[in-house]
């Protein structure tokens, strides 16, 4: 199969070309259509852009050395979104016990100490106004169940019944958590958005 | 994606959201990934461990909650203890005057009233405090009350 035909199949197609034939442009095209929208989904949800850089590698070594888990009976944006969602809550709970763990040794001892605030890095906001600093840190602030789902719906515009299979959630409660998550941003950004 | 009512009411924050800049993958990201493939470097870093699913704060706190309330149980309960009592076989508590006068036949400790009667071998009954009902009887009935103890004293003194 061509490289130009290659890239006009779908990507559902590519991975079956992938597995099948173990045809590693097809995957080199799958890592192409989706390397930024995960990169998007996983910063908006961690803040951290090295270690989104490093889980969303992770996923596509995943995808590559587990290619054969992957059934067709569901979407291929599915079951990428879900490893690397799996794979991002996995480093954010991590980071939250960490966190607990170096602020209780702080405990004793009274003097200040600081949480990097990895959000505000230069390179990371270069091409991005303050606004959107600004969102990026409410969104941080906004509990992690919902942020996820707000995430999904709002800045990858996922359907509700595909962020339920990526999430493994019903689509009622999808609804619910979205509808929390944006007024808790609500909130949040009173100062910056117009009704 | 198509938008619901909850999109609409949202519109705003949906807006501000959706404008935001887009990240992008770091320039080297796919020579990265590809030199890792080819050299079999499948070193995860962000592998979901064991202890990563066990320590999840809606499984800690529950698993934590139930093991304090089980320590907790088998710190105060012990099966042993002679202090408890099956209310059902517990002996009632007798009143203290009644158990004299009928067990105890020593007169200096039961009270005034009883001893004297102990002493005469019939009961005097003290109608103070005593719950019954009074009943106003005519001349008639009294008649008839009072023959009828003649006639159980006529009796007892036969029987006697």
């Amino acid at each position: 199969m061509t490289n130009t035909k290659l890239s006009d199949l779908t990507d559902e197609e590519l991975i079956l070309e992938f597995q099948l034939n173990n045809t590693v442009k097809a995957y080199e095209i799958l890592v192409q259509r989706y390397k930024n929208p995960l990169i998007n989904y996983i910063y908006r949800f961690l803040g951290d852009y090295e270690t989104c850089a490093d889980i969303v590698q992770e996923t596509m070594i995943k995808v590559y050395k587990n290619k054969d888990s992957y059934k067709s009976i569901a979407k291929f944006s599915t079951w990428i979104y879900t490893i690397a969602g799996n794979l991002a809550r996995t480093e954010y709970q991590r980071r939250k016990r960490r966190n607990i763990f170096s602020i209780s040794s702080h405990g004793d001892d009274e003097e200040p100490f600081d949480i990097p605030d990895q959000s505000a890095r230069p390179d990371v906001i270069a091409d991005s106004g303050i606004k959107d600093e600004i969102i990026q840190k409410a969104l941080l602030q906004v509990s992690d169940s919902y942020r996820e789902m707000v995430i999904l719906r709002d800045i990858q515009e996922m359907s509700y019944e595909e962020i339920a299979n990526i999430t493994g959630i019903t689509v009622g409660t999808v609804k619910s958590r979205i509808n929390r998550g944006r007024t808790q941003l609500q909130k949040l950004l009173k100062d910056i958005y117009k009704e | 994606m198509i938008p619901d009512d909850d999109d609409f009411h949202y519109k705003s924050i949906i807006n501000l959201l959706k404008y935001m800049s887009k990240v992008s993958a770091p320039p080297n990201f796919e020579s990265d990934l590809m030199r890792r493939i080819n050299s079999g470097n499948f070193k995860e870093k962000y592998k979901v461990q064991w202890w990563d699913k066990i320590l999840l704060p809606s499984r800690v706190i529950p698993s934590a909650a139930v093991a304090a309330s089980v320590v907790a149980i088998l710190y105060f309960y012990n099966p042993n203890s002679t202090e408890y009592e099956n209310p059902f076989l517990v002996k009632p508590v007798m009143r203290e005057d009644i158990s004299r006068v009928s067990t105890n036949r020593n007169l200096s400790t039961v009270p005034h009233e009883f001893a004297e009667a102990s002493v005469n071998n019939s009961l005097k009954i003290n109608k103070e405090g005593l719950n019954f009902l009074q009943i106003r009887i005519n001349d008639a009935e009294r008649a008839k009350i009072n023959k009828l103890k003649e006639q159980i004293k006529a009796y007892f003194n036969k029987t006697q």
